[in-house]
């Protein structure tokens, strides 16, 4: 599944990138931040009205992802 | 003397900026990359017998530039391009307590081959989080020197300092050949072998954040805080402002024992000292607006704003790029509609130029407190809060309400919807560094200032000379003013003003103030100390308390909230879209909203009183 | 102060201010005007004249990386 499905609280494993198009930049971005397999990810806080954008942290870094920047994320559901 | 230059690199939050204060102090020129408008921080610092110019590279996750400020950074550290600084040596700032994220772009540094070094900021941070980092470790198996720095604390960059005064041994980077290891294997390896980390973030980030973006709570502070700030602006500067009006009035009563009655004196008293004292007025409040949004700035929550209003920028069809550009605007609009090159897409920009003269900048701030100091009352609501500090937060968000609603009117006609890109990092909270915040109050100071000596007072030089000169002639009973250039333009176009209840000094007062909103002020200053007998300064706001209803004075106030009463501004909007057409359409429906809403605001203020 | 030099005194900064409008918001015409105000000093013969002329001269360069520096905001454009 992508991370867009994680709760709030819950923490998974990154499993890899599925970009959009042909040399999707925000792919590539992802990556350079350290969106990587094996990386583990939690979803800290979703924003008002919708929750989008949502707040992940990957390794110790928080990065705020709009669901469809977060939907290139895929993930498997852990501990 | 031999010279070194210095760029200095790294990702945004790794405390750059301050590592680059620390270093040059106050010694710093900001200008701008030729051709582009990413700003160029170039500093310098000397210490035994050595120049070290240094360059303040814009904050970049990597080399893959996303963005212009990206952009140059790769081509200065690459050296594809020549912007006139050739580095001898990069520094890479890195964030100590989050080296996983860092750490990744300092091998892609390392890879360019060139002489650098790494400059371990944060220590401190990282200390009271129980991080060990062992140095000697980290050195070798980057294969750079690695430097330990606090940029935050008095001494925290010496040994850096050092390092680059003496030229302490700068391995060039080692190509370690581990193409096959990838980047981010690579630096969970180094990670393991000489960092422990206990935990993934601080608490104090958790704790805070759990309120501070809260869906609902995170909205009610988030406004709070705005509502204090200018509770604030009100509360502590009345002492400051007292203080700058005497000083004022007591060079007015001097000049006027030592010089003869005439238009020299006429000269300095109408004009200078009534003009420009009143606008002077104003700086304690414009300074401590700009204490607690710098202080804001410094402590990472701004992100978090960004954050909860993404979704309602979104609705109104600003991208999340667009809110940096828009807050910039705070201060000026012009920075804020050039940073805006960094929005790729062309209508997502051209939407966020249109609507970026409606923030408010701080160049309103002198005509709002003006206004609202003489005509809203000093009162307490509900025991606590002082209704001008409401008055004027509200002005504020009119602002804010209005460049969401003419976004959103703008997306009507323009369908397109494009991919947004928000990826943006929030940073740890940290504790403003007085001394930064200091700098950058200082900046501001002189900002105003130049603006004083400047425009403001060549425009009000010119207006007190177009409003004495002709003057009355022999046996004229009303006020001279009405007869000289100035007067009898004023009466001229007063009537197409009259349904909004200007009258012909407002009007008269916002030709120069074309040129810069404070000449407003000054103007109004001006022309009501050339229309009384006494030669002494009155309190502008007491005079404008008499002679104006409360209605005008709401009037006056709502058309500052949409005129472009900027001529610098109107010529960057062209500039940037490089369009008269757009720019007419711009300075069309800006004065029109403000002639539309000035006329609201008047006949219902007429009508309920 | 008389009468006459009060007024000389206000004229003067009066032509100044206007001098600063147009350095602001014609800098070419401003430019090319002066170059010429201090080409027809320069060229004249007596040393005084020179010496003015020259000191008349505008500004050949433009500062690295700054087309034109807006001061109020302290931005470059």
């Amino acid at each position: 599944m992508d991370l867009t499905h994680l709760a709030i609280g819950k923490q998974a494993l990154v499993t890899g990138i599925s970009p959009r198009a042909e040399g999707d930049a925000i792919a590539q971005r992802l990556l350079d931040l350290g969106f990587v397999a094996g990386e583990r990810v939690s979803c800290v806080a979703l924003a008002p009205w919708g929750g989008d954008p949502m707040l992940v942290q990957i390794g110790f870094t928080r990065f705020a992802l709009r669901r469809s920047e977060a939907a290139r994320i895929q993930i498997e559901a852990g501990t | 003397m031999n010279t070194l230059q210095v760029a200095l690199v790294g990702n945004p939050n790794s405390g750059k900026t301050a590592l680059f204060n620390r270093l040059t102090g106050s010694r710093q020129k900001v200008a701008n990359y030729a051709g582009v408008t990413v700003e160029r921080k170039e500093g310098q610092f000397v210490l035994d017998d050595r120049l070290v110019r240094v360059l303040d590279l814009p904050g970049a996750y990597s080399l893959n530039a996303s963005s212009p400020d990206e952009q140059i950074t790769r081509e200065i550290c690459v050296g594809s391009t020549d912007y006139g600084f050739h580095p001898d040596l990069l520094v890479c700032v890195v964030d100590a307590t989050n080296l996983r994220l860092h750490l990744r772009f300092v091998l892609e540094l390392k890879a360019l081959g060139k002489p650098m070094l790494v400059a371990l900021n944060m220590m401190d941070a990282a200390g009271k989080r129980g991080i060990d980092i062992d140095i000697d470790k980290l050195q070798q198996a980057l294969g750079v020197p690695v430097l330990p720095t606090v940029a935050v604390a008095a001494h925290g960059a010496d040994a850096l300092k050092n390092a680059l005064v003496h030229d302490l041994q700068t391995l060039p980077a080692r190509d370690s050949g581990a193409d096959a290891e990838d980047a981010h294997q690579q630096v969970r390896r180094i990670l393991s072998e000489s960092v422990s980390m206990p935990r993934a973030t601080a608490e104090l980030d958790d704790r805070l954040d759990r309120w501070l973006l809260h869906p609902v709570f995170g909205l009610l502070i988030l406004f709070t805080v705005l509502f204090l700030m200018f509770q604030a602006v009100y509360a502590w500067a009345a002492p400051f402002q007292d203080g700058i009006s005497a000083a004022v009035a007591w060079l007015s009563v001097t000049t006027g024992s030592v010089l003869p009655d005439g238009i020299l004196l006429s000269l300095l008293q109408d004009g200078v000292f009534a003009g420009l004292g009143t606008v002077l007025e104003f700086l304690p409040q414009i300074l401590i607006l700009f204490t607690f949004i710098l202080a804001l700035e410094e402590t990472g929550y701004l992100p978090r704003a960004a954050f909860l209003l993404d979704r309602a920028m979104f609705a109104s069809g600003l991208t999340g790029r667009s809110f940096i550009p828009l807050l910039s605007s705070y201060a000026c609009a012009i920075p804020g509609i050039m940073a805006t090159r960094s929005i790729q897409d062309p209508r997502d920009r051209l939407a966020t130029i249109m609507v970026a003269p409606l923030t408010t900048c701080s160049a309103r701030l002198p005509v709002y407190t003006l206004l609202i100091g003489a005509f809203i009352p000093d009162q307490r609501v509900l025991g606590w809060f002082n209704m001008q500090g409401m008055v004027l937060f509200g002005l504020y968000l009119f602002g804010i309400v209005s460049v969401f609603g003419v976004a959103w009117v703008m997306k009507r006609f323009n369908r397109q919807q494009s991919d947004h890109a928000l990826l943006l990092e929030l940073p740890s909270y940290r504790l403003p560094n007085p001394r930064d915040l200091l700098i950058g109050l200082w900046d501001r100071a002189r900002i105003f200032l130049r603006r004083v000596g400047g425009i403001i007072l060549t425009l009000t030089v010119l207006l007190w000379f177009l409003s004495s000169f002709p003057a009355p002639p022999e046996g004229y009973s009303g006020p001279a003013i009405d007869v000289s250039f100035a007067g009898r333009l004023g009466h001229f176009l007063a009537p197409l003003f009259a349904p909004i209840g200007f009258n012909w000094q407002i009007v008269l007062a916002l030709i120069p103030g074309m040129a810069a909103r404070e000449v407003a002020v000054s103007g109004l200053a001006t022309v009501y100390a050339l229309s009384s007998d006494e030669s002494g300064i009155s309190q502008l706001g007491g005079i404008l308390a008499n002679e104006w209803t409360l209605a005008t004075a709401l009037s006056v106030l709502t058309w500052y909230v949409f005129a472009p009463q900027c001529i610098s501004t109107i010529a960057t909007i062209k500039r940037e879209t490089n369009s008269w057409k757009l720019t007419g359409i711009a300075v069309f429906y800006l004065f029109g909203l403000a002639y539309l809403f000035s006329l609201l605001v008047y006949q219902s203020a007429v009508a309920l009183s | 102060m008389s009468g006459l030099w009060q007024h000389f005194v206000v004229y003067a900064v009066l032509l100044w201010c206007l001098w600063r409008l147009a350095c602001k918001y014609a800098p070419n015409a401003s430019w090319r005007w002066r170059a010429k105000i201090s080409y027809f000093f320069e060229s004249r013969h007596a040393g005084i004249f020179k010496r003015v002329g020259r000191a008349l001269r505008p500004a050949v360069s433009i500062p690295a990386g700054c087309a034109k520096h807006c001061r109020s905001c302290n931005t470059c454009a």
